[in-house]
């Protein structure tokens, strides 16, 4: 490399410095929301982590307003049914894993949300108002309280 | 003038419409509750930048009935109004402060959209289990707002002009 093209490789650096350095004065506040928005982020990753990170044992069904809890350990069929004793999902443990076999639903949403294995998943039925997940016995008696 | 502009709202309703349709067409859901692109938030930052607050609420309340009644159920309704609510609250304040570029405006709509669903759901399920998928819906709101708020400012940019001059 001779001493001109250095020196225009230097001089080509400088004016990209200065452009970068206008840019970010120009969109300060936008810089700044963006990085606040991803430390909030991070920091919620974490926080989740914190809470729900132990191997689950019980698996919980709520559909409506009753609560049913199940051994995670042991393989199961659930059949879920309202009060009139329609049949309406199948939800299926086995080897440690919970997933939604059969729904009645138009979406079928739950059954794509596929199978669940670690504490604080869920899987979720809108239109039948069930929800199932995953919890570890004993583990954070207050969101117990706020379930009831 | 006037006509004109209402020509101009049902057009973009139709487009909102359109959108929305062809959203419940990609799969895009990953095992994740809520996960979605928001392609209808494009029309609706269109709106915000182009015609104003009232008339982006007005259009996007229809478009939500209006979806509703096609392709979901009492539920999404709701959903849908509690995320619009959360995320146009939030876009119209930044709006106002005048000091945010429109992919930020649309990056910190989408995250409020999803918190708000979230939101929603855990009260309606009167469970906090939800919230294990609120870090994950705000990374999605983040990255499918970024993408929605920059075609939204190519489409601003392009489209202002043309709509309040021609």
């Amino acid at each position: 490399m001779n001493a001109r093209a250095f020196i225009t490789l230097v001089q080509e650096l400088t004016v990209i410095k200065v452009k970068f350095k206008q840019t970010i004065k120009n969109n300060r506040a936008n810089i700044t929301i963006l990085i606040i928005l991803i430390f909030l982020i991070v920091a919620f990753f974490l926080a989740r982590n914190f809470f729900w990170s132990d191997t689950p044992d019980t698996v919980v069904i709520q559909h409506n307003d009753s609560i049913k809890e199940y051994p995670l350990s042991e393989d199961n069929d659930i059949a879920i049914m309202d009060i009139l004793n329609n049949y309406h999902n199948l939800v299926i443990i086995k080897d440690g894993k919970v997933w939604m076999e059969k729904a009645d639903c138009p979406d079928k949403l739950c059954m794509k949300q596929g199978k669940i294995s670690k504490e604080g998943q869920s899987i979720v039925c809108l239109p039948h108002k069930i929800i199932v997940s995953l919890r570890k016995k004993g583990h954070s008696p207050e969101m117990d309280a706020v379930a009831k | 003038m006037k006509s004109k502009k209402l020509s101009f709202l049902g057009l973009f309703l139709t487009a909102a419409l359109i959108l929305s349709y062809i959203e419940t067409l990609i799969p895009f859901f990953y095992g994740i509750p809520g996960l979605k692109l928001g392609l209808a938030n494009a029309m609706v930052m269109l709106l915000l930048y182009i015609y104003g607050v009232k008339d982006c609420i007005l259009v996007n309340i229809i478009r939500i009935l209006i979806v509703g009644f096609f392709f979901g159920n009492a539920f999404s309704i709701i959903y849908s109004l509690v995320g619009a609510l959360f995320s146009v609250i939030i876009m119209v304040i930044l709006k106002k402060t005048d000091k945010f570029d429109l992919a930020v405006v649309s990056i910190c709509g989408g995250m409020a959209h999803n918190t708000g669903q979230i939101l929603i759901a855990s009260v309606f399920f009167g469970t906090p289990y939800l919230l294990y998928y609120l870090p994950v819906l705000l990374l999605s709101g983040f990255i499918c707002g970024g993408v929605i708020g920059i075609i939204s400012k190519g489409l601003v940019t392009r489209l202002k002009v043309l709509l309040t001059n021609g």
